[in-house]
């Protein structure tokens, strides 16, 4: 793709900033990778091995790494690292929890961020029903885990009915 | 077994010599869709993954369109079934790596697979010879359409549909284009497309000689699939490796057999139809290009070009041992030589058949067998040596 800077060269480089635990990533070509690095000044280390007392790391940016490091998404558990790292997400969830450090991420990959194109024709109450069901199923599993049978049994009738809903929802729209 | 009944039967796409056939060996066109109500595949566990198999597989039956295809469980298939499947282009090198309840549903023609619990739980794709992009289109979202009213779909307003990979999100749809460019490769124009293709978000990559890994391994990571497959050169690089990571840079232009693959990228921010204009667009301007540099190359010098296509149908017609970049090549040259009209005796749905039946899978499966690099090398001799001795 086109370097979105200066729009004449190839962007061979992926550049990823993380400041205060947020997360930057961006495509650019040499030329304006070797600007930025110039106006950016002391604090850019990306190619200098030399260290500068820009370097040396403060608590407090030790602490963000490390709570960037824990955060993970509460329904399927894909720690942000994957999401940054990989370019790839667990479950629907993901992309509310990690909100800004994907929209970051597809900057540099796609052409716009607003979906343009053909839709899926869910109304809202179902797609809320399916949101629900895959939220029940993952707390199924940890009832399962904390041998707390009763909660895994009310929510397998739960999520039984909510199936059997749906079902009957389609066999009524004929 | 599946191979039993797909060997001998040739995809319906190597027929396609009209359609800009001489220079468009196929197109392919793939959705990537996801269940509202479960995680992404890599998220899943297996229980899970069956549920959504079972699913998927009983909307199919439901819908009719088991009968005209057959499903096939991926952990049922042998290691060469799998590759041979790969190497038709049913399979994706995504859904080999992935684990657990998975499969592909293959359609009659061959020109259709619905891979379930790959990367994302649907992965649909529509194959055509030459430039067949807007019945390709047709084809695939009629079948989106009818699968997404059985099926709830993962969606989002802001970003479309949702799937594993952020780089795929959105229209979920990427458009291929597999290229046979001698004239441009020879005479060193390939370098203005490549920042044509870059301004309008295509990519155009070399092909190369690779090979499916069918080993258990886990896809946790499309980072780490990507290069784990870029592996040192073994002699088990019998297959056609097409993938959206051989990019082409700087001067080195020069591809297996002259086949470059033209692939759009984006996914989110354009329509279907700009995806799809955008590589037709491309296409159509590459086809033109190629052709006048075929003419600017042989066109004042017939000998020539009937020179070299005399020498590989030499080759092709005389070796016993008979290595896949060369038999490669050789199908290049003659491939050209039917399409400037100096080759009578063989047409371009031959050549293109025995492009699939020269790769490592294919030969396998026509042996009945596993074969070392020395046997592939005779067989395909043999196999070569039957059709243009």
């Amino acid at each position: 793709m086109i370097c979105p800077k200066c729009g004449n060269k190839l962007a061979t480089i992926r550049y990823a900033e993380v400041v205060d635990g947020k997360v930057t990533e961006r495509y650019l070509c040499p030329d304006c990778i070797a600007k930025y690095q110039k106006e950016a000044g002391a604090g850019f280390a990306l190619a200098d091995d030399t260290p500068t007392t820009a370097d040396r790391p403060s608590a407090e940016r030790l602490v963000n790494e490390a709570v960037r490091a824990q955060r993970a998404c509460p329904s399927c558990g894909t720690p942000l690292t994957t999401v940054v790292d990989d370019g790839m997400v667990g479950c629907r969830t993901c992309f509310d929890h990690f909100g800004k450090e994907i929209d970051s991420i597809l900057e540099g990959l796609h052409r716009g961020m607003q979906h343009k194109g053909k839709v899926s024709k869910l109304d809202n109450t179902r797609a809320r029903t399916r949101a629900d069901l895959q939220n029940k199923r993952q707390l199924l599993r940890t009832m399962l885990k904390a041998e707390n049978y009763e909660e895994a049994a009310r929510l397998r009738d739960e999520i039984r009915a909510l199936e059997g809903g749906l079902s009957m929802a389609d066999s009524g729209t004929d | 077994m599946v191979v039993d009944t797909l060997r001998d039967k040739a995809p319906a796409w190597t027929h396609g010599a009209d359609h800009d056939g001489d220079v468009v060996v196929f197109s392919q066109c793939s959705l990537s869709r996801n269940l509202a109500d479960f995680p992404f595949p890599v998220r899943c566990h297996e229980d899970e993954l069956r549920m959504v198999e079972d699913r998927i597989v009983s909307v199919l039956d439901s819908l009719n369109l088991l009968a005209g295809g057959a499903y096939h469980q991926l952990n049922a298939l042998s290691a060469m079934e799998q590759r041979f499947l790969w190497e038709r282009r049913l399979i994706s090198e995504e859904l080999v790596l992935s684990q657990g309840p998975r499969g592909v549903f293959v359609g009659n023609d061959q020109g259709l697979a619905i891979m379930v619990n790959g990367l994302d739980h649907l992965h649909i794709r529509v194959l055509a010879g030459g430039q067949a992009l807007n019945e390709l289109w047709n084809r695939l979202t009629l079948l989106d359409d009818t699968l997404g009213a059985a099926l709830d779909y993962a969606f989002s307003d802001r970003l479309g549909y949702l799937t594993a990979l952020l780089e795929n999100l959105g229209t979920a749809l990427k458009v291929r284009m597999l290229l046979h460019l001698p004239g441009l490769a020879a005479t060193d124009g390939l370098a203005p497309f490549l920042e044509q293709a870059a301004r309008q978000q295509l990519l155009l990559c070399k092909v190369r000689a690779g090979n499916l890994s069918v080993t258990a391994s886990t896809l946790s990571a499309s980072r780490r699939l990507k290069t784990s497959t870029i592996s040192t050169k073994s002699g088990m690089d019998q297959s056609l490796y097409l993938s959206a990571d051989s990019g082409l840079y700087g001067q080195r232009t020069d591809s297996l057999g002259d086949l470059y693959l033209l692939t759009s990228q984006g996914t989110l921010g354009e329509s279907e139809e700009e995806i799809l204009f955008n590589v037709r667009h491309t296409a159509s301007e590459i086809v033109q290009a190629e052709r006048a540099a075929r003419e600017a190359l042989y066109g004042n010098s017939r000998r020539a070009l009937r020179d070299r296509v005399g020498r590989a149908l030499g080759v092709g017609g005389g070796a016993y041992y008979l290595d896949f970049e060369e038999a490669v090549a050789v199908l290049s040259t003659i491939r050209m030589g039917i399409g400037a009209g100096v080759v009578e005796d063989h047409s371009l749905p031959e050549v293109n058949r025995l492009l699939l039946q020269a790769q490592r899978g294919h030969l396998e499966a026509s042996q009945g067998s596993p074969c070392d690099a020395m046997a592939l090398n005779a067989a395909r001799a043999d196999l070569f040596r039957a059709r243009f001795g």
